[in-house]
């Protein structure tokens, strides 16, 4: 594979004219049986003629955000334009203060030592591909930074820092490539003096957004934008999410034999729960098990009908300071005004790093949170459930979201639960704060525009997929005998999806995901039927 | 003699302006979001081990926030001492870097020695050479450290050299200052290996220029590959804040201003009147969907409705 | 946004072959849709699940959630996958000629 390796140089990122590197599956990563033969895997789906001619920014052959190609030489000079004074903005003090040292520290200090690289996932998966390094996209920006923003003189700064030529070509690829990193934050822990370039690669993406207004529009138009106009980016209004609920109550009212009840808007309350609404539509069970969770431990807890209050998203961690800060006040406010002791986080895990550690410092220290497995292993010390482990008798494996993990330390209540609830519960290798991204993180698992699903399964996935595999490896991977991922995240649960979707993972090896809060339902000995009902899954 | 003087004065001067600006520019900057990566060994009750937090604790706002800073230190003393970063992530890097890391700490160990003993002879002790013990184990101190220091330091240059050239993985990404810096660094090294081998008493040099430095005499003798190897340093000695090598410092901050701050944001903190002043700079980014004029603040942005786009 | 061009029928798609205009969805745009799915002919069965999706579309602005989906129309999930290969989702939302579903979903 890599004899026929195209060499590119960080300079060549503004040279040329079309794909910068046509990239392919290739299986660096090897997967067990039955999954070893890459030629029977699905292929990866190459950019249409029309999706050519629509956009730009042509770095991999694969399209992400979509950036709209200037019409003529005067439009392409004011983007250019634009992107420097939003380069500028991004290192001032009024317009960046949320990420400035930080953000400075990681561009002066970066020694090009290279120790983070094996770090990173997608760099690992695509065969040690030039352009997905970590310090990639980093050493551009850092160029860029060092050519534009500090002062000095021009052939001082050649020589110590290296050039870059700043031109469209340059910019267009970039904002594709600060969409081929999940986030995660691996190569940051690594990194002997410091430097985040997981940090960069988020800046990046604000700068795109805030001053240039380009961001993918799953993440933007029909993400937080359509949040704060109807309430939330799964486009559910207050209407259909009460009756969305109403739905759900009924369901798990007839599955377990006892009224199940969500209340709406209850002042006072111990707990508001805010679940991510994705997991209303998509795994109505999860948002289901914490009403009976909650019930069962006689928790005095509520939901908010009010926009926004109803979907704990805020993609604009992702890829706008601005949007985040609008969605968190929103939340905070919300929690004020009904005046409950606490928000609890779904099983949701950017929510959480919102709630819990980033909008810490916009919404203040009054406003308390909680996130759902130290809430839910709290419930579980109470002692008020009745709880046969024998009920999970089945291979269980989990998943550590980065966000829950290595982002907020949270990481053994989770285990903690398991060792209880799963008798056949195993690690996946690495895990705890050392995991690797699902490959949806930082927003992709909701992207799948043009032929981006197809990067994300042989790309950024990737090494998920043969961990998940590997810590099912005393199991027959033939037999399809149900087996349990456990994802208490509700993007990584999209992906894992995906993953096991793309693979078939379910009919060759019978593997299942979930969330945590289905299998503590599971193992309650009260309930005549199991909760979780493989064949629906 | 005296221009060499003159010279270190100003590089001393040189060398802490810099540093000490940079140090202010950095700690000025705005408070920065929470942006802490797991582990942060400062977490107590046994959390840092797995790189657990506070947040796993039930309403852990109503418990009392353990800060292990003996915790700190047991990741930041190996860490300084023998890179542990490096050799647990890298260890072909390691092969080189740190025998050139560590020669640099002799050097530094020595400055401090020689520092000592010139403070001493001016309040009338030349320990060096009374014959005391003291002296005498200080004196074989410095050469050991000499010698150690230069050797190592020779062999890590140049496998350092190696790797930048040869490895594409960091001749890519290497500009001509990474060469220079090695080459620099790596000719102070060569220069006390010369100087240990031509026969003088180096400590016995180095010790009586430091002392004509103090009193600026101008009868003080040293051989000529002592000069290139002073002159080498100093210039060294005020290149190197200027450079990304400012790391030997900036780490502080990197590792305690980000990757390990976790203060929590507590009603009318100090860390609170400080974010609600940020939460009042104007924004100025012109994105569309932003809604800034230039004068509008953050907190005005953050909770007016926003329109609607198109 | 591409244009899908079937027979006489002519719409805007997105990049994952949804209506970009469902204001625009009649019968023969199903046909059309159901084409790009490996759906040859669109049986009663199929029609019950497309005028659920479009009413519960029409009344709420969104697809209703697939388990709601099951229980109103009484088709099994398996049986919707018979149906429309790619899924309730993005087969048969894609042939009612609803959105691309957004959100976390």
């Amino acid at each position: 594979m890599s004899s026929k390796k195209i060499d590119i140089k960080v300079t060549d990122i503004s040279k040329g004219q079309g794909i910068l590197v046509p990239i392919e599956p290739v299986d660096e990563i090897k997967l067990p049986p039955p999954y070893d033969k890459l030629e029977e895997l699905p292929g990866f789906k190459k950019l249409t003629q029309q999706a050519l001619d629509k956009y730009d920014g042509y770095v991999d052959g694969v399209i992400a955000v979509g950036v709209p190609k200037p019409q003529n030489e005067e439009e392409e000079q004011k983007l250019v334009e634009s992107f420097l004074s939003g380069l500028m903005k991004l290192f001032s003090n009024e317009n960046n203060w949320t990420f400035l040292q930080p953000l400075v520290l990681s561009m002066e200090h970066c020694a090009k030592c290279q120790t983070c690289n094996h770090d990173c996932p997608v760099y690992e998966a695509s065969g040690e591909e030039e352009i997905y390094r970590p310090t990639y996209r980093a050493e551009i920006l850092r160029r860029l930074y060092f050519k534009y923003v500090k002062p000095g003189s021009p052939l001082l700064k050649k020589f110590q820092y290296g050039d870059i030529e700043l031109n469209w070509t340059l910019i267009s690829r970039l904002v594709e490539l600060s969409y081929r990193c999940t986030l995660c934050r691996r190569c940051a822990q690594s990194c002997p003096i410091g430097v985040d370039n997981g940090l960069i690669t988020h800046e990046l993406r604000k700068l795109f957004s805030q001053e240039m207004g380009i961001a993918p529009k799953e993440l933007h138009e029909k993400g937080t934008v359509q949040q704060l106009e109807v309430g939330s980016s799964t486009g559910m209004n207050a209407l259909v999410v009460k009756d969305n609920i109403e739905f759900i109550d009924e369901d798990m009212s007839e599955k377990v034999g006892f009224k199940v009840e969500t209340k709406w808007d209850v002042e006072g309350a111990d707990v508001l729960l805010i679940h991510n609404a994705g997991e209303i539509l998509s795994w109505p069970e999860n948002p289901g098990a914490f009403a009976i969770l909650c019930e069962l431990a006689g928790i005095k807890w509520t939901l908010s009908s009010e926009a926004v209050g109803y979907d704990g998203v805020n993609y604009g961690l992702f890829y706008d300071d601005v949007q985040l800060a609008r969605i968190v006040v929103k939340h905070a406010e919300i929690a004020k005004k009904l005046g409950v002791k606490k928000i609890v986080m779904g099983e949701c895990g950017h929510e959480s790093k919102v709630l819990g550690i980033i909008g810490e410092r916009i919404i203040g220290g009054d406003v308390h949170t909680e996130n759902a497995l130290t809430f839910m292993e709290n419930i579980i010390n109470s002692g008020k459930l009745n709880l046969n482990p024998d009920r999970n008798y089945f291979p269980v494996t989990l998943h550590d979201p980065c966000n829950l993990v290595r982002i907020m330390g949270v990481v053994e209540p989770q285990r903690r639960i398991l060792r209880k609830i799963a008798p056949k519960f195993r690690e996946m290798h690495p895990h705890g704060v050392r995991n690797y991204c699902c490959g949806g993180g930082s927003g992709f698992a909701v992207m799948s525009g043009n032929n981006f699903a197809d990067w994300r399964m042989h790309f950024s996935g990737k090494m998920k997929f043969k961990q998940i595999l590997d810590a099912f490896a005393d199991e027959d991977l033939n037999s399809n005998s149900p087996k349990y991922v456990c994802a208490p995240c509700s993007n990584c649960k999209g992906q894992i999806r995906d993953i096991l979707d793309f693979y078939g993972a379910k009919e060759k090896s019978g593997i299942y995901y979930g969330g945590l809060v289905e299998l503590i339902i599971n193992a309650v000995d009260d309930l005549k039927e199991p909760f979780i009902d493989f064949d629906m899954m | 003699m005296i221009l060499i003087y003159i010279l270190t004065i100003l590089t001393v001067i040189t060398f802490f302006v810099a540093v000490i600006s940079k140090i202010i520019r950095i700690s000025s900057a705005p408070v920065h979001l929470r942006w802490e990566l797991y582990p942060v060994p400062h977490e107590g009750g046994g959390k840092a081990k797995y790189g657990g937090s506070r947040l796993e604790e039930p309403d852990w706002w109503e418990k009392k926030i353990h800060k292990d800073s003996l915790g700190e230190l047991k990741v930041m003393i190996p860490e300084i001492v023998f890179l542990k970063g490096v050799w647990e992530h890298n260890k072909q890097l390691w092969i080189g870097s740190y025998p050139f890391h560590f020669s640099l700490y002799l050097f530094i160990v020595n400055i401090a020695l020689f520092s000592i003993v010139t403070i001493l002879k001016l309040l009338g002790n030349d320990v060096l050479f009374s014959g005391n013990i003291i002296g005498q184990i200080i004196y074989y101190a410095i050469l050991i450290f000499a010698w150690t220091g230069s050797v190592l330091g020779i062999i890590g240059t140049i496998r350092l050299l190696f790797s930048r050239i040869v490895d594409p993985n960091l001749s890519k990404y290497s500009s001509a200052s990474h060469y220079f810096n090695i080459i620099f660094i790596g000719s102070l090294y060569f220069t006390v290996f010369l100087w240990l081998i031509s026969g003088r008493d180096f400590v016995a040099d180095v010790s009586n220029f430091y002392y004509g430095f103090i009193t600026f005499s101008t009868a003080v003798e040293i051989p000529t590959i002592g000069y290139w190897h002073i002159i080498l340093s100093l210039l060294f000695i005020a290149y190197l804040p200027f450079t990304h090598m400012s790391h030997f410092f900036t780490k502080y901050f990197t590792y305690h201003k980000v990757r390990w701050e976790d203060e929590p944001n507590l009603p009318s903190s100090k860390l609170s009147k400080k974010l609600m002043e940020q939460l009042n700079y104007p924004v100025s980014w012109a994105a569309p969907h932003i809604g800034a004029d230039g004068t509008k603040t953050w907190l005005a942005i953050a909770t007016e409705i926003p329109k609607k786009e198109k | 946004m591409p244009l899908f061009e079937w027979e006489e029928v002519k719409i805007m798609v997105d990049e994952d072959g949804f209506m970009e205009n469902p204001e625009e969805w009649n019968e023969r745009v199903a046909l059309a849709l159901a084409s790009t799915e490996d759906i040859s002919e669109l049986t009663e069965d199929h029609w019950k699940i497309i005028n659920y999706l479009r009413d519960y579309f029409k009344q709420y602005g969104i697809a209703p959630m697939i388990r709601k989906l099951c229980k109103e129309t009484g088709y099994s999930l398996k049986q919707i996958y018979e149906l429309f290969p790619s899924g309730p989702a993005k087969g048969a939302c894609k042939v009612a000629g609803l959105a691309k579903p957004t959100g976390c979903v």
